[in-house]
């Protein structure tokens, strides 16, 4: 004898997938969304990048007018240049030590780890 | 016609725009709060505050949002992580929800209603095979996108939905709603 209600396998397939898609009526809002709106951080957390491209820019103008205001003519700001070749050159023979290496390593990937991962506020 | 998820994503990291986000929640919550009281067994307040936790960590992490899965399923992965850091931190049982139906174990019977009977035998299902048959069937999410978002392999998810249909054709078996 035929069966004609969810003893057949296949009939008792389909309206067991129907029930279970109909199972779930839509949850009304009642204020959900407002109170999501309110509890998101008030800075803005994307797009940060372009204001500390500001920030930077600003801070370069800044040191620059600090720099003409107090009389450092072009020629003096290529010597310091120079000055400052000499000095990493002489700490490059370290930039060869493993330990130091090793530690260099060890602090960019803990950077990196952090700015990826975590807040970013608590770096910048 | 209102604008597609992808839109609305990007209104909100381009300028921020707090109104395209809220429409997001508006048109998500609905799935992420049902995704949520099945996790803490109808325990509406924790997933409610749950859910609202997800809807910020997705603001805070738009931007990393490739587009690879739905949106929906991208939520979904962040509730699930949340409501697992919630148990590992309070580490006690949820409440069962007041409003669903009691526990009577056993077959349908002849009298009750028949998605009430369905309600009693998912309860029945290990935690595993109830998670599987919500999200294929109540989420409408594809094998893929639960094995995504639970971390499961592809095999594991198909198992579980395959065995969880298995016993609740069994307890439900009895049912004959011409009686």
């Amino acid at each position: 004898m035929e069966p004609t209600d969810l003893n057949s396998p296949s009939d008792a397939d389909r309206r067991l997938e129907a029930l279970l898609r109909q199972a779930q009526p839509e949850l009304p809002d009642h204020g959900f969304s407002t109170r999501v709106l309110a509890a998101l951080p008030r800075e803005k957390t994307v797009g940060r990048m372009p204001s500390r491209l500001v920030l930077c820019t600003i801070g370069s103008v800044v040191g620059a007018v600090f720099a003409v205001g107090h009389g450092i003519t072009p020629g003096e700001l290529g010597a310091a240049a120079d000055r400052l070749n000499e000095s990493l050159a002489s700490v490059a023979p370290l930039a060869t030590n493993p330990g130091l290496l090793a530690a260099l390593a060890i602090t960019g990937a803990s950077l990196l780890f952090a700015f990826r991962t975590g807040d970013r506020r608590a770096l910048f | 016609m209102s604008p597609p998820d992808s839109a609305l994503i990007a209104r909100t990291l381009a300028s921020d725009d707090r109104a395209a986000f809220g429409e997001l929640v508006l048109r998500h919550q609905s799935a992420v709060r049902h995704f949520l009281r099945h996790l803490t067994r109808g325990d509406l307040a924790t997933a409610d505050d749950l859910a609202q936790e997800t809807f910020v960590q997705a603001y805070r992490g738009l931007a990393g949002f490739r587009g690879t899965a739905e949106f929906s399923t991208w939520l979904l992965g962040i509730a699930h992580n949340h409501w697992r850091n919630a148990r590992r931190r309070q580490r006690d049982h949820a409440p069962l929800d007041p409003e669903a139906p009691e526990q009577t174990a056993g077959p349908a019977t002849q009298h009750s209603d028949l998605r009430s009977d369905l309600a009693v035998a998912l309860r029945d299902l290990s935690a595993d095979e109830q998670l599987a048959i919500h999200l294929g069937y109540q989420q409408g999410k594809s094998h893929a996108e639960i094995a995504t978002l639970l971390d499961w392999p592809l095999g594991t998810v198909k198992t579980h939905l395959a065995r969880g249909k298995e016993k609740l054709r069994h307890h439900l078996s009895a049912w004959n709603p011409q009686t």
